[in-house]
């Protein structure tokens, strides 16, 4: 370095002072290529002096193989992710949401949907009761007669919410669960306009080329009752699973080689009434569906109960 | 219910696969949960007799046996059965014959001997677990004269297919074959039996001459028809073999000859029928009436029951001797002694059953058919059914005549327009359409529109026009029904106020890396009041009038239950760090008609500041890889104070707190405006005693709703542009001073030219004056129009420690 850049003695420095002695038209080409490269050969000596500089301190040097001071990330409930997944849905069909109280009169809960007092359809809903005309609501309906009381049709509305039975909580049962329900009333609805949205829920939260159905069924608050199934994704609609070396009949769907997914309907005549709307002016139809069921398929949960259990290690993995 | 095929083909004529009855019975309303097969044939397995039963030649435990299959020639078998001996019958597969595990058999050398087939165990043919010899047929079939040759399944009962149906709660007619048999007949075409045609319109026959008994109905309202008949000369005994199979297939013991018969009818008629001891009836005599206070009844469960006015009863001149549709009375019931029975077949109003089952808290089949309404018109068929079969089965026995007490029925028509279907279902009917679905269903159709349908007694469930509509709907097929998407109608969809704040508190939380927990309503009275008590609240918990337990028996009045569960699981489970929160209702009477539900959020922090670590002993200078430190008051207040800005909530005033509950000096409460909004601190050790939480846990609760409100919309301050001038300033104020107050002090006098303030320094130890705490501030001045001179900046600091000597006693901090 000294030998070519030394202020005296370096090759550069003599090379500059034969200059002078330079006829005048070469000197500023000359010179001008001997300073450029005199500035190129200082930089490169000032950066190799710094990595020298670094390596005399890499005593103190960080291991950086040790894990970093990781900051907390928060996670979102799995029944949260379901369920904000299908208000987004649903509100891309023109639903919105309409929240309604989770202890509920009677009234609301049962005697405006058509349930009779004394009918034994109450007893399918084993109730939990605060008052006696007072209960933790079996299911989001009620919303809907009160959504109706308040509003006008159209109404296009869907329930998210806990809902509450008396049994007794095991690995398939909770005494609380939670449902969204859907509504929409207006003057012609049918029930091919519910079967189009049954649909396209199952294809958006199932897939898009799933089998589905739908089936009767009966609540009192519909009429005609619609049940929907969509096809067994354990058994791929066989209904027969390979068990070992030989086949057993699936345990998910029994052998039927459906899954029941939601219950629906066209509204009862006797709620339009109940509400003050009359059946022959508007018709509508209405839907009800559980999370718990809808994660469960969709994450392989095993157990109703680790949804309100909170491990840590359960609702981290969502 | 159960639906054995065999018993479905005794009604209905059907040419269909059971998988095809099972889809047509599911797609018209009753679901069939499963299809399972019961007994097997056994082509190719015959009946053979042993004509010799030798030791094999090479081997100890073998026989070689000459075997007469009817064949002419006796064929060879090895067999390895101990019970194998000369002149027994057996079931023998032959050759080529596929057993019912799947094997097949084939001519085979066993130790050098020839095997033309197998004689097989109960496992081997499936019938039981018994591997231990090979069927006796002589000791299976007793008294039954075998033909050597003959295929076994001559003398076995076909194979059965039995559907378990889910059957609606309004069709009570399904309860019964016949109802099930009504439907796969509509659905797939097939046409009553011979035998059905007679059966359902039989009447019982009866003795004229003999009346031996006295029959009251008290109000027909209760019951609309009582039906009744004595029979003598019975003998209660064993079921045949016809029975106890039948009964078996449905999934039912057998008990005795009556019993079963009664249960058969139950199941192919759906109509619960009881048999009273007659001899047991005092004075003969059989009252339907109310029960009176004070009566009481010893059911057939053995338990008595004492009575009341709301239970309808069946009595005797004196005394109860049933409870009507529900259970009989033990005193009259049919024994072994009984050799004369008075068979009862009611109606009983469906109100009036549930409410004495409900009276009495007892709930049994026969309730709970007569609950869900059974078929007022088939009473008589039913009986006629029971008391032919109960000839059958006691030769000996003789009717007396029947006596009845019947309401006559009244028809039921209904109106139904093709139009009305078409616009409910979104697919045209004509009227011809809907009346062939209706008549196939059998119900009466005139045929001009609108349609007057006739309701046949079996639906009780069909009572509006709309109800003709689905039997139209399902009847056609809802796979059937055209898809029409939604159009939006000029309408959107717009997010409910509350929903937008719940989503941003949320998403909020989590980007502050908190996890999201969803925690039971239901909590224990305790658990309740003590976090009730908080938030101040000490009284309003709402408990349930019949709770499942006393770990839930009451709702929850703020969301801290759940989350101190769900801290002492995790910590239970070796977790270092607990970071949770939740969204939910607070539920609390406040004397209104329903609960207030208090829409909220709490975050709960315990453990160690950085994830990963497990030390959350205090930090201590060290090395750069420090990760102890456990979450603190100022961790959970700089979570909260995050999150509130978040939230666009950007004044809010914390306030010490003190309540039960809280550490002591250690609770704050946050309010905007007027209102107390939320709730910080850490909690008391004794308080968390119950939870059998030790370590620190801090806790934070907003109210969303309040919140909502509160929230503003951010207007835009253009950032200024003009070089910023950056001070340090420490200040000596005395004790009692908060730091609020000093902030407050420092903003006011710093104006607008103030662009922020940092508190970075807060210290009391050596060289701090006795009684005062020092606070530094980091501060920034920028002016949005131009650059700030050194004697502006050094003007605004002077008036800014006055203000701090004036409002707080405080004095600057030299160097």
């Amino acid at each position: 370095m000294v030998a070519v850049l030394g202020r005296e003695r370096g090759v550069l420095t003599r090379a500059l002072g034969t200059i002078k002695s330079m006829p005048p038209e070469k000197r500023s080409l000359f010179g001008g290529g001997l300073n450029s490269m005199k500035l190129g050969l200082e930089d490169i000596a000032h950066f190799r002096a710094e990595d020298l500089k670094a390596v005399a301190e890499s005593a103190n040097a960080l291991d950086v193989t040790l894990p970093g001071r990781r900051p907390w990330l928060g996670r979102p409930h799995v029944l949260a992710q379901v369920r904000d997944e299908l208000l987004d849905m649903f509100h891309g069909l023109g639903f919105s949401v309409y929240t309604s109280p989770e202890v509920e009169l009677d009234e609301y809960n049962f005697a405006k949907l058509n349930f009779a007092p004394d009918h034994p359809a109450r007893d399918a809903h084993d109730t939990y009761f605060v008052k006696p005309d007072v209960v933790l609501r079996t299911h989001t309906s009620p919303g809907w007669v009160r959504a109706m009381e308040e509003r006008k049709p159209p109404l296009r509305l869907v329930f998210p919410g806990r809902v509450y039975r008396a049994e007794a909580v095991d690995a398939s049962h909770m005494d609380q669960f939670h449902q969204i329900d859907g509504l929409f009333v207006d003057r012609n609805v049918s029930m091919a306009d519910l079967k189009a949205t049954l649909n396209t829920f199952a294809r958006a939260i199932y897939r898009a080329n799933l089998p589905t159905r739908i089936i009767p069924i009966y609540f009192p608050f519909v009429e005609p009752g619609v049940q929907m199934d969509v096809q067994c994704v354990t058994c791929s609609g066989s209904g027969r699973v390979q068990d070992g070396a030989g086949e057993k009949r699936c345990p998910v769907c029994k052998g039927t080689k459906w899954v029941e997914v939601l219950g629906a309907g066209m509204v009862h005549p006797n709620v339009f009434r109940a509400v003050g709307i009359d059946p022959e002016e508007y018709t509508g139809f209405a839907f009800g569906m559980g999370l718990e069921r809808i994660a469960m398929g969709r994450h392989g949960i095993p157990e109703i109960r680790l949804f309100l259990e909170n491990d840590l290690r359960f609702l981290h993995q969502f | 219910m159960k639906l054995p095929l065999s018993w479905l083909r005794r009604w209905v004529d059907v040419v269909a696969t059971p998988e095809a009855i099972a889809e047509a019975l599911t797609t018209r309303g009753f679901y069939v949960e499963g299809l399972e097969a019961h007994g097997h044939a056994y082509p190719g397995i015959v009946v053979a007799k042993v004509l010799e039963a030798a030791k094999h030649p090479n081997a100890d435990k073998l026989k070689l046996c000459r075997v007469d299959a009817g064949t002419g020639t006796p064929l060879s078998i090895v067999c390895g059965a101990p019970n194998v001996a000369t002149g027994m019958l057996v079931p023998l597969a032959t050759l080529g014959t596929i057993m019912p595990g799947g094997m097949e058999i084939k001519r085979a050398k066993i130790r050098g001997e020839e095997s033309q087939g197998m004689l097989c165990s109960a496992r081997e043919l499936l019938l039981s677990e018994d591997h231990s010899g090979i069927i006796d047929l002589d000791v299976m079939f007793a008294g039954v004269k075998l033909e050597i040759g003959a295929p076994i399944d001559r003398y076995l009962p076909e194979p059965d297919v039995v559907l378990e149906v889910e059957v609606p709660f309004n069709r009570p007619d399904g309860m019964g074959v016949i109802g099930l048999a009504r439907e796969v007949r509509a659905a797939l075409g097939g046409a009553w039996t011979t035998d059905a045609k007679r059966l359902l319109t039989a009447q019982p026959a009866s003795d004229p001459a003999r009346v031996t008994f006295d029959l009251e109905v008290e109000d027909a309202a209760d019951c609309p028809d009582y039906f009744a008949q004595v029979v003598e000369s019975v003998y209660v005994a064993p079921s045949p073999p016809w029975l106890v199979r039948a009964l078996e297939a449905m999934g039912q013991r057998s008990i005795n000859n009556v019993v079963d018969l009664t249960n058969l009818v139950l199941f192919e008629f759906g109509q619960p029928m009881h048999a009273f001891d007659f001899d047991k009836l005092d004075g003969h005599a059989i009252r339907v009436r109310r029960a009176r206070a004070g009566e009481k009844l010893v059911t057939l469960d053995g338990k008595e029951r004492a009575l009341e006015p709301e239970v309808l009863i069946i009595a005797d001149r004196t005394k109860p001797v049933g409870i009507a549709g529900v259970m009989g009375g033990a005193d009259s019931e049919v024994t072994r002694e009984t050799r004369t029975l008075l068979l009862e077949c009611a109606h009983f109003s469906p109100a009036r059953v549930r409410r004495g089952s409900r009276a009495l808290g007892l709930s049994t089949d026969a309730s709970k058919r007569f609950e869900r309404n059974v078929d007022p018109g088939i009473g008589t068929a039913a009986a006629a059914r029971f008391l032919n079969l109960l000839m059958e089965l006691c030769p000996d026995a003789k009717r007396t005549a029947w006596r009845r007490r019947q309401t006559p029925l009244a028809p039921r028509t209904l109106s139904l327009r093709a139009a009305r279907c078409s616009r409910l279902v979104g697919l045209t009917f004509t009227s011809g359409r809907c009346a062939d679905l209706l008549e196939a269903l059998e119900f009466g159709v005139q045929r001009v529109e609108p349609l007057t349908v006739t309701i046949p007694t079996w639906r009780p469930d069909v009572t509006l026009e709309d109800d003709l509509v689905e039997e139209v709907a399902r009847s056609h097929g809802y796979d059937r029904i055209p898809e029409a998407p939604l159009e939006t109608g000029g309408t959107h969809a717009v997010r409910d106020p509350r929903e937008r704040i719940v989503r941003r508190a949320r998403e909020a939380m989590l980007a502050l890396g908190v996890t999201e927990a969803w925690s039971g309503s239901l909590v224990s009275q305790a658990e309740a009041t003590a976090c009730a008590a908080l938030l101040g609240d000490v009284a309003g918990i709402v408990a349930l009038m019949n709770p499942m337990s006393r770990e839930s028996e009451v709702l929850r009045p703020n969301l801290a239950p759940g989350l101190l569960r769900a801290c002492a699981h995790n910590l239970k489970q070796g977790a270092p760090s607990v970071r949770l929160f939740e969204v939910g209702v607070g539920i609390l009477d406040r004397g209104g008609k329903l609960p207030e539900e208090r829409l909220m959020i709490a975050a709960l922090l315990s453990g160690a500041r950085w994830r990963h670590a497990h030390d959350a002993s205090p930090s201590a200078p060290g090395h750069a890889y420090d990760l102890r430190g456990g979450i603190d008051f100022p961790d959970l207040k700089g979570l909260a104070e995050a999150w509130f800005g978040e939230m666009r909530v950007d004044s809010t005033e914390w306030r010490a707190y003190s309540a039960a509950g809280w550490k002591p000096g250690a609770g704050a409460e946050v309010a905007v405006g007027a209102s107390r909004i939320a709730w910080a601190g850490t909690l008391g050790q004794s308080f968390l005693a119950p939870w059998e939480i030790e370590q620190p846990v801090h806790l934070f609760v907003a109210l969303l709703d309040p919140l909502a409100a509160a929230a503003t919309t951010p207007r835009v301050t253009v950032p200024a542009r003009f070089p910023p001038v950056r001070r340090d300033l420490a200040f000596f104020v005395p004790r009692s001073v908060t730091y609020a107050q000093v902030q407050q002090s420092l903003t006011v006098s710093g104006g607008s030219t103030l662009g922020s303030l940092e508190l970075f320094d807060v210290y009391d130890g050596p060289g701090t004056p006795e009684g005062m705490t020092s606070l530094a501030f980091a501060l920034q001045f920028q002016d949005a129009e131009r650059t700030l001179t050194e004697g502006e900046v050094q003007e605004l600091q002077a008036r800014m420690v006055a203000a701090v000597a004036r409002d707080c006693d405080g004095r600057l901090r030299e160097r």
